[in-house]
């Protein structure tokens, strides 16, 4: 029979129900301008790192608010917390200290 | 019947849907407005969402209901004045005063002053444009750069001056949307190979028959949509505009080359209907609009029963609005006057 | 007689002291870099030890840049310090005059006159050797004492001193405190008392003890009181090195590092322990500190943040929220690194990313033989008409030049700095210095003041580093740019970052001096706008009132336009204060339009 290349994986869905966001609620805690976020993608857009790497702010912090852990651990150390983000977000959420806070919470979350 | 006389300041679409009113009720009435014509920013617009009908038809029809017995001072701009019992005194700027027996505001808004978002180089580069100018391009029936050329491709961006707390503006104008697409279309019809982008952040198609408009830029009009706000403009040798922005939907950063960058610039309270709350202690809201006496069923009333406000004074609105609240304010003010009610 | 059980509770004390100093000093020596320890022993025998104790006896005795700060306290701290300094010298020159042993035991100067009446010397005798003694030491006594009336003025109302802030106490420090505030009267007492019942005494101690005596039963409150000065001394001995006053130990040794440990001293570990210690929280930071007036957070100012890190707690809040703009190392009379302290405290706090991979940049342009390599800074790229102004610039005076960033860059690292990770800022400043240096340029450009200081301080590039400020002012002194002259009314903000003391900083000011057509004088700030990036703290709240302050400072109209050469600075400033806000490049260049 021919392969087409589909394999069964891991379900891929983020599970609200199974994940536990209360290192996230301490980061929310500081950073309460987060809660603002509406994903316009200013900062993405403007990002010194995300137009050499891969790095994304717009998703990093999506993640972390999902509590998508493994991959937020990769995305948010490759910021440069060069601050040109919270000069451009219409919601006025403090985007630079929004990423230090999650690059301190990341390192604890590594192995 | 005594006549009363009121005064209304502001002869775009609400104040001259409310001079109708009124006159044809029989009140003596005064019509207002710091511009030589009447129209306000309707006289400077082509064509109108969602039916895309004549801005200059309309205008002529309002301007047509207002009969001739109103009295008319234009290019002039009431810089003071008192409110008191029954009585209202404006003085106007040529130091003349008018008295009347009722007043209603319909002062209106400012476009967004652009040059405020230094980052996308309104006034800096070459072919940045706001959407009153290119309804000013419709209007003349070219569509050209500043270098004469025939874009082929440009690029809309909502949101500029609305739902942008770094220049203090939280409120959104909510106009702009369906204006953005409006043009988008026109821009399509008359140029049929251009490229045409809009980015936005959330398209508000609150409207009857907005939706179906957005349906058809998409569907017939082929016009791009991006969901990403631009945040960054730089300008190239050829005087093309540079944008980047985030293609939120791959979430991947974009870089675009375009002819014409638009800014569909929010709503802001007039100069004027500043002015005017500062000298009257009119109350304002935190968006710095007039406030009125209640949301929902005063939204015309102010603390003096004799003084009305109407259309975008007190907030955003679309020319529907408006013109209904034109009309619904001078209703409630000859009531008032005329004592039907109590 | 030259032994008393009093002596006990000084001597004791003393001792004390001495091996918790000494220990320290040891501490701090040990940990240095052994490359440093090199240069340090080197460096004993050279000039830099005069200019070292130069320093100890300019500063540490005279206290001559407090003199410059506020005379008042100035006198204070000198009166204290110097004052005490020739008691114990001249007791100690005095006590040979009576003493046949070759060396005294260390109490036997301090407690002198209670082991020697002299009652033959006259109170207010100045030719004999002895009667000078009296005279000087009561003199000597009177100085300290009248120093110690001003600090508790200066505890009572802070205001007499032109401070707005004093320094607040915990309980050990009330205790030290107590003890020394109490050990110059009770010196008084016991030798009046003293002389009162025996005769002796110089014209202070002689008069008072006279007046005493006749009052109150002196034979038997003599010796008490000396008790009491013994045990005031070895109290304050005890506590010394746990309080502020371990600054007057450590304050020799940090001028002694500044001077021997050559320029890599200040990132060593003894620097910050030693500078942490050597602070007399004299508070004249308080006042130059915006967060702490500002008023919502008064204990990020240098002299209780230094506190909470002597007593081993590294407040994140505090440590954070300073915006490092470097007021208070202006200011600070010992002259302490505080920027880099509080660098330092953060690198604790912060967890080091192992995991960072610095972005490559795109291949650069082929090496071309360019003067200038410019680089805009990221942010600059958000003031389009700072950019256009500099192009101009640059154009018009026919430069060759490359534009590095003009497609974009990675961040010059700084930001990365001030959060206190290291490790991942050298990434940055590796993969920038690289494309710095492969344009050959002789000059390097940039528009951003936080570009232009961590190019100078940390890349180690070796060409011309230039703020367009500088910049300009050198091509219209070279008339290559002709400069307007502006009627409008202006106002000068000058950016942190720009170092107020560097040469772009001074250019500034220069510059905006022959921008204007009127004698009238520019109003100038320079505190911080509030968007600093040095700062962690509430970028919303904070930045608001830090920036309505500082703009305030300058100018409170709509028609005064505020210049700077900061994209951040415009940014913050522009938002918050009603008049515009333009860079200086632009103010330059708007008249050629």
């Amino acid at each position: 029979m021919k392969e087409f290349g589909f394999q069964k994986q891991k379900d891929r869905q983020t599970d609200l129900d199974q994940i536990d966001l209360s290192q996230i609620a301490s980061v929310l805690q500081i950073v309460d301008s987060w809660k603002r976020c509406i994903g316009c993608g200013s900062c993405a857009a403007v990002c010194t790192a995300g137009q050499f790497s891969s790095f994304n702010p717009r998703r990093t912090q999506m993640l972390a608010r999902q509590g998508c852990y493994s991959t937020l651990a990769l995305e948010v150390a490759k910021c440069q917390l060069c601050g040109k983000c919270r000069l451009v977000c219409p919601r006025d959420v403090d985007t630079r200290k929004l990423m230090h806070e999650l690059k301190q919470l990341q390192i604890s979350l590594l192995p | 019947m005594s006549s009363k006389r009121i005064i209304i300041v502001g002869a775009g679409p609400a104040g001259l849907a409310a001079a109708g009113v009124l006159a044809r009720l029989g009140a003596s009435v005064t019509l207002i407005d710091k511009d030589p014509d009447m129209g306000g920013h309707l006289s400077k617009w082509h064509q109108l969402f969602p039916d895309r009908s004549s801005a200059q038809i309309l205008l002529e029809q309002l301007v047509s209901e207002v009969p001739d017995e109103v009295s008319r001072i234009m290019g002039r701009e009431v810089i003071g004045g008192n409110v008191r019992t029954n009585q209202v005194d404006l003085k106007l700027d040529e130091g003349t005063w008018i008295t009347g027996d009722g007043l209603l505001l319909a002062t209106g808004f400012d476009l967004f002053d652009a040059h405020r978002k230094e980052e996308y180089g309104y006034g800096i580069y070459d072919n940045v444009y706001t959407q009153a100018e290119v309804e000013q391009m419709f209007e003349n029936g070219r569509i050209e750069n500043r270098s004469g050329k025939i874009p082929q491709s440009i690029a809309f961006l909502h949101c500029v001056g609305s739902r942008d707390q770094k220049v203090g503006v939280s409120y959104c104008s909510k106009v702009c949307c369906v204006t953005g697409v409006k043009q988008a279309i026109e821009m399509r019809e008359k140029l049929p190979d251009a490229i045409i982008y809009n980015f936005y952040m959330d398209l508000r198609m609150f409207g009857q028959g907005f939706e179906e408009l957005y349906h058809d830029a998409q569907e017939k009009y082929n016009i791009r949509f991006i969901r990403g706000r631009i945040s960054e403009a730089a300008e190239n040798q050829q005087g093309k505009v540079i944008i980047k922005a985030e293609d939120t939907l791959t979430a991947r950063p974009l870089k675009l080359t375009v002819d014409m960058l638009i800014l569909l610039c929010g709503m802001q309270p007039s100069k004027h209907t500043a002015n005017l709350a500062d000298t009257f202690g009119f109350t304002t809201g935190p968006d710095g609009f007039l406030k009125p006496l209640g949301p929902s069923q005063n939204t015309f009333r102010t603390r003096h029963p004799h003084v009305m406000l109407a259309g975008a004074c007190t907030g955003p609105a679309t020319l529907t609005e408006a013109i209904q609240a034109g009309r619904s304010a001078s209703l409630a003010l000859y009531e008032q006057l005329f004592n039907i009610i109590n | 007689m030259t032994f008393d059980l009093f002596v006990l509770p000084f001597s004791i004390g003393l001792v004390y002291l001495l091996i918790v100093v000494v220990e320290r000093f040891r501490h701090w020596y040990v940990m240095l870099p052994p490359a440093i320890k090199k240069e340090l022993r080197h460096r004993i025998l050279c000039r830099s030890t005069v200019n070292a104790i130069w320093e100890i006896i300019r500063e540490g005795l005279l206290h001559k840049r407090l003199w410059q700060q506020n005379r008042l306290l100035g006198y204070m701290h000198m009166s204290f310090a110097l004052g005490w300094f020739l008691l114990i010298v001249m007791g100690n020159l005095e006590s040979r005059l009576y003493s046949q042993l070759h060396v005294n035991p260390p109490y036997y100067p301090i407690f002198l006159k209670f082991f020697v009446h002299d009652s033959h010397v006259l109170p207010f005798e100045l030719t004999t050797i002895p009667g000078f003694f009296r005279f000087i030491m009561d003199f000597l006594l009177l100085f300290v004492l009248s120093g110690l009336v001003l600090a508790l003025f200066k505890r009572s109302g802070s205001r007499w001193f032109g401070l707005h802030h004093t320094t607040k106490h915990n309980a050990v420090d009330r205790i030290a405190l107590t003890s020394l505030w109490l050990i110059f009267p009770l010196r008084l007492l016991a030798e009046s008392f003293t002389a009162g019942c025996f005769g002796g005494g110089g014209f202070l101690t002689n008069s008072l003890g006279r007046v005493l005596s006749a009052a109150l039963p002196a034979e038997h409150l003599y010796y008490p009181f000396w008790w009491a000065y013994s045990f005031s001394l070895g109290v304050f001995f005890i506590l010394l090195p746990y309080t502020r006053y371990m600054h007057i130990p450590a304050e020799i040794a940090y001028i002694l590092l500044k001077h021997w440990g050559g320029p890599k001293i200040t990132q060593t570990q003894s620097y910050y322990e030693c500078g942490m210690q050597a602070c007399s929280r004299c508070g004249v930071c308080l006042d130059y500190c915006q967060v702490a007036c500002n008023g919502n957070s008064p204990s990020t100012a240098p002299a209780y943040f230094i506190r909470e890190l002597r007593a081993g707690r590294a407040v994140k809040d505090i440590t954070e929220n300073c915006l490092l703009c470097g007021r208070c190392q202006d200011a600070c009379p010992v002259g302490i690194g505080l920027v880099n302290l509080r660098l330092w405290a953060r690198k604790q706090l912060t967890l080091q990313d192992r995991l960072l991979n610095c972005p490559a940049y795109p291949a650069t342009a082929a090496r071309t033989s360019v003067e200038v390599v410019w680089f805009a800074g990221c942010m600059t790229h958000l003031t389009p008409n700072t950019i256009k102004s500099v192009k101009q610039i640059l154009q018009n005076s026919g430069i060759k030049y490359q534009w590095l960033d003009a497609d974009g860059s990675i961040c010059c690292g700084r930001p990365m700095l001030m959060t206190g990770r290291e490790q991942e800022a050298m990434q940055l400043i590796e993969s920038n210095r690289k494309a710095i240096l492969d344009t050959g340029a002789r000059i390097l450009l940039t528009n951003c003041p936080i570009c232009y200081k961590m190019f100078r301080d940390n890349y180690q590039l070796n060409i011309e580093i230039v703020h367009h400020a500088d910049f300009i002012l050198h091509l219209a002194k070279a008339d290559k740019i002709k400069l307007p002259s502006l009627d409008q009314k202006l106002a000068l903000h000058i950016p942190c970052e720009l170092d107020r003391k560097s040469e772009a900083a001074t250019a500034l000011k220069t510059l905006v001096g022959r921008l204007k057509n009127n004698a009238q004088e520019i109003p100038m700030s320079e505190l911080c706008c509030g968007g600093s990036l040095g700062s962690l703290g509430e970028y919303n709240s904070d930045t608001k009132q830090l920036c309505e302050a500082a703009s305030k400072s300058i100018t409170q109209d709509a028609d005064v336009t505020t210049i700077t050469a900061c994209p951040l600075c415009k940014k913050t400033i522009d938002r918050h204060s009603k008049g515009p806000t333009k860079d200086i490049a632009e103010i330059v260049m708007e008249t050629e339009k």
